[in-house]
């Protein structure tokens, strides 16, 4: 948690990061579809049988393990991590928790 | 985080991924996750500062683009720009951060001052660095002066480039000592000796880029969907890509590997050289091998057989011992004759694979209509005939024209960051000097000494290759090693046979409480609770470092953050031990400590001569002369001399591997610009990654496949044949199972990094022994029970499962080695491959009970 710079209010504390799940092709919609349903995760582009997805999680150890829980929806072939971006978890000087 | 703010990192991240997809929401003005030197950022409002990075985990090498803001580090991206990742990372990327920031950081240096509490989680207090660094330094110092035999270092395929090549220095030419090895010496020395034996060059011909070319993946004792989830991913996007692509998985369990293969050979362990051979012998009777790339490329030899093994701690220097390296040449005919008894049927009848699968495979390798790549990891190294295995490799390689193509290859995958740029490379093995040059051979030592600047047979000292890892920790447990560094390594929970070597046996119990241990680290872990001194380390980004991965790739990771509290530079504390050690002492009528030091460290300031990037380009700078004879006279001359071949392996200058994003070796200077070279060996345009330059100096360019082994004793690598020889035990009545141990994703080695985070905690809390549902019920337990798995070197508690990440068959059971607190290593044999060295941690016999 942060605190906002302006009013004081505290504001949500939030990880995001971007990755492309690989799919078999005959199942790249349904994939998507199976994503798009968890909180948290989107689709944005379906590249072949790539999907580009965010996930927005309050901390990495919650965006891993929506990450890592992707490889057991049926069709995903590899997940791989683009970018990771936890200013909120880190930047205060807190512990990495 | 505010809406506003929220929405912008999100279009970046977005941006990014479709990048790395192909896709076409990759241009967003400022996103751009281009770093260079200091380059500022823009993702969190201008003042961050991106640096270029690599992954601080496996042997993949993937590229980072790390993004700090005061002082802390706030994102991480997949560098687009790294020739071996391609912006891509596998989920260990998120935790690339935490694994910095755990909150059992070690912040000041510890001493022991009771040995009696070794082995406990107490009996460390805190000092100052001057305190500890005088007590180290004594203690190596009184060792070395006293009998230096009995002093020691242990290193890592994790420790970076420079600090690996100053410590060897330090220790070669400093101490004269060669009791210096790394944790490399678990994973690929098999591998290495392989290479030395067969090529007389240490080196993957091949490159990652061969994954996206080939028709056909063999996968050997490898489980690539675990330990290399990056180039697994890079193998499925091929198999994909085109549905005549196939894999076959050779192993000795079902894996997450084979479950995605199309074929899978399943075979008894130890019996794949069994396997090998016979499709070897399948081409060569069936006149389906490669005539033309035999008859320009390929020498035949046989060596020492029936070489037994290594249980006795004498075993090297037994009568046997000593012969295990001898090979003479024989014939092509005369190798078709030692294959001969190798049929289809015989192989089938030892190994278990049907015979028809085993020809499937022959006659995978005989279609030259599409290329095959081998890709193998420990099933193959860890294994007590593993440099035998890795030639029975090459032999099928060379008999079908299948090596140094793009596509068309053998690779022995690594697995750690820089288990090649350093172990291998600098020389921190206890045979080895810098660049591939071997202690016993007086025209290697006299180029080392014209590179270091020593005088003319300084090094003869060191002619005799020091202890290798098994031996030091053999030696150590009997109380003959009074002195041990280990740094970048957790050997406490890696090593085998920890029942011994920990003292919790019967025998051998006090040297592991008399011996002096240094350990430096970064968080507490089993080998800190057996150190008599802990030195707090800088970790990954909090110092500049470069690590050089499994396809010959060295890529620099700029400073990007400070370590926290007391934590040091690793050089940093070698220069300061050194220091002290050499105190006094002079090579050649100079001060040792600047003789060999001097360029970058200044003693009484305590601090080196310039900033971390001055410092490790001067080191490297240094280092490249090894592979730029031209850059010293005297090197250059021993180079022509003894035709040593030293550029061919040859290295640029330190500022392209940040500009660049990391760089193949051997890298060329044409026309002012430095190419790499991605297929090693073979002929055609150095700017599309060929060997051109190296072909056209050494090589011939009109022989068969266009390739030329101009590194190889008369051009021709050798095929050696190596005969099935049994595993060191088989299974009886007493320790009916055989145990084989590994690594799961979640967890990178002994989960000294990643078991901080406490999510991947959660993922896999705890060791699992995989265990057949058939074992289970004839040993009446089921999943979730506790049993205690016993092998004649020791026993530990561990938890069954049927439900897995492996699917063992019976009579075979496996578990990670990741958890300290399991300690699977107690009960693991620490019999080794007689010419690598390398410990067999795939087949120990073992019993199981309920407890």
């Amino acid at each position: 948690m942060e605190m906002g710079s302006g009013g004081g209010c505290a504001e949500e504390s939030v990880v995001v990061s971007s990755l492309v799940v690989d799919t078999l092709p005959p199942q790249t919609a349904a994939v998507a579809a199976s994503l798009s349903a968890m909180e948290g995760v989107e689709v944005h582009e379906t590249v072949d049988y790539k999907l580009v997805v965010t996930i927005e999680a309050d901390s990495t150890s919650a965006s891993h393990r929506i990450a890592s829980s992707f490889v057991a929806i049926p069709g995903v072939t590899g997940v791989g991590l683009v970018y990771c971006n936890f200013e909120d978890e880190f930047a205060s000087g807190a512990a990495g928790r | 985080m505010e809406l506003s703010r929220r929405t912008f990192v999100k279009a970046g991240a977005v941006a990014l991924a479709s990048a790395a997809a192909g896709g076409t929401l990759g241009v967003l003005p400022g996103c751009s996750p281009a770093a260079s030197s200091g380059a500022s950022g823009v993702a969190a409002g201008g003042d961050t500062v991106k640096t270029v990075g690599v992954c601080r985990f496996c042997g993949c090498g993937c590229g980072v683009i790390v993004e700090a803001k005061d002082g802390r580090l706030i994102s991480v991206t997949g560098d687009p720009d790294n020739g071996s990742s391609r912006g891509l990372n596998c989920v260990k990327g998120y935790y690339l951060a935490n694994a910095l920031y755990g909150e059992d950081r070690l912040t000041k240096p510890l001493i022991r001052d009771d040995k009696s509490t070794k082995g406990t989680e107490g009996g460390l207090r805190e000092a100052s660095w001057e305190e500890a660094l005088d007590l180290v330094a004594s203690k190596l110092r009184e060792t070395w002066k006293a009998d230096k035999s009995r002093l020691a270092f242990w290193g890592s395929g994790q420790q970076p480039i420079v600090e690996g090549y100053a410590t060897a220095k330090f220790w070669k030419a400093g101490l004269l000592s060669n009791n210096i090895d790394p944790n490399a010496r678990l994973c690929m020395a098999s591998a290495v000796v392989g290479f030395m034996n067969i090529f007389q060059t240490d080196e993957p011909a091949g490159c990652y880029a061969d994954i996206d070319e080939t028709d056909v993946f063999v996968t050997w004792g490898a489980n690539m969907a675990e330990a290399h989830p990056m180039l697994y991913s890079r193998l499925t996007a091929r198999k994909l890509a085109d549905d005549k692509v196939r894999h076959y998985d050779v192993t000795t369990m079902a894996t997450r590997t084979s479950a995605s293969a199309d074929k899978v050979l399943m075979f008894r362990p130890g019996t794949d050289i069994a396997i090998a051979n016979a499709i070897a012998n399948y081409l060569i009777q069936n006149n389906l091998y490669d005539k033309a790339f035999v008859e320009d490329h390929i020498q035949f030899k046989q060596g020492t057989e029936n070489i037994g093994n290594s249980f006795e701690d004498g075993y090297d220097a037994s009568d046997v011992g000593k012969t295990v390296d001898a090979v003479e040449n024989i014939t092509f005919e005369q190798f078709a004759e030692r294959l001969a008894p190798y049929t289809l049927e015989y192989a089938a009848e030892l190994s278990g694979v049907p015979a028809e699968d085993i020809r499937e495979l022959a006659e995978v390798f005989a279609d030259k209509s599409r290329k095959v790549l081998s890709l193998w990891t420990m099933g193959v190294n860890q294994h007590n005939r593993g440099t035998w295995m890795n030639h029975c490799i090459y032999n099928i390689h060379f008999l079908t024209g299948r090596y140094a193509l793009p596509g068309d290859g053998a690779f022995s995958l690594t697995g750690q960051p820089s288990a090649c740029g350093t172990a291998r490379e600098v020389g921190t093995f206890s045979h080895r000097l810098p660049a591939d040059l071997l202690v016993a051979k007086a025209p290697h030592r006299r180029y080392t000494e014209a590179v270091w600047n020593l005088p003319e047979g300084y090094l003869d000292a060191i002619e005799k290759p020091g202890m290798h890892t098994v031996k030091m920790f053999r030696e150590l447990s009997k109380g003959n090693v009074d002195f041990l560094w280990s740094a970048h390594n957790n050997w406490a929970v890696s090593m085998p046979n920890l029942t011994r070597f920990l003292g919790r046996g019967d025998e051998d119990k006090k040297g592991i409480y008399d011996c002096f241990i240094c350990v430096s680290e970064v968080y507490p872990t089993l080998s800190t609770q057996y150190a008599d001194a802990v030195l707090p380390a800088a970790m990954w980004v909090e110092r500049e470092g470069a690590f050089g991965n499994g396809e010959r790739r060295t890529a620099v990771f700029e400073k990007a953050i400070d370590p926290p509290g007391e934590a040091k530079w690793d050089l940093w504390m070698l220069m300061e031990i050194a220091k002290r050690v050499l105190d006094g002492e002079v090579i050649g009528g100079q001060d040792a400590f600047d003789t060999l030091f001097g360029q970058v460290y200044d003693k009484q300031a305590a601090d080196f001569t310039g900033t971390q990037r001055e410092v490790c380009r001067a080191l490297w700078e240094e280092y490249r002369t090894f592979s730029n004879p031209q850059l010293n006279p005297k090197a250059s001359e021993i180079n022509a001399a003894e035709k040593l071949k030293m550029e061919a392996k040859q290295l640029a200058p330190y500022d392209l591997y940040i500009e660049d994003h990391g760089l193949t070796w051997p890298v060329r200077e044409v026309d002012g610009q430095w190419l790499p070279t991605l297929w090693r060996f073979c002929d055609g345009p150095q700017e599309d990654g060929f060997d051109q330059l190296g072909v056209a100096q050494y090589g011939q360019q009109d022989k068969a496949a266009g390739v030329s082994f101009y590194k190889s004793a008369d051009q021709r690598p050798s095929a050696v044949f190596r005969p099935y020889e049994p595993p060191a035990e088989e299974p009886s009545d007493q320790y009916p199972f055989w145990l084989c141990t590994g690594r799961l994703l979640e967890h990178w080695h002994t989960g000294s990094m990643t078991r901080r985070v406490p999510e991947l905690h959660r993922a896999l809390p705890q060791a699992l022994l995989d265990v057949n549902p058939a074992d289970c019920e004839q040993l009446g337990v089921k999943d979730g029970d506790m049993v205690r798995v016993s092998s004649r070197y020791g026993s530990f508690d561990i938890q069954v499962s049927t439900a897995g990440r492996t699917a063992p068959p019976q009579g075979i059971v496996f578990a990670p080695f990741f958890a300290e607190e399991t300690l699977v290593n107690l009960a693991v044999q620490d019999v080794y491959c007689p010419l690598s060295k390398e410990p067999d941690f795939k087949k120990t016999c073992v019993s199981i009970r309920k407890v």
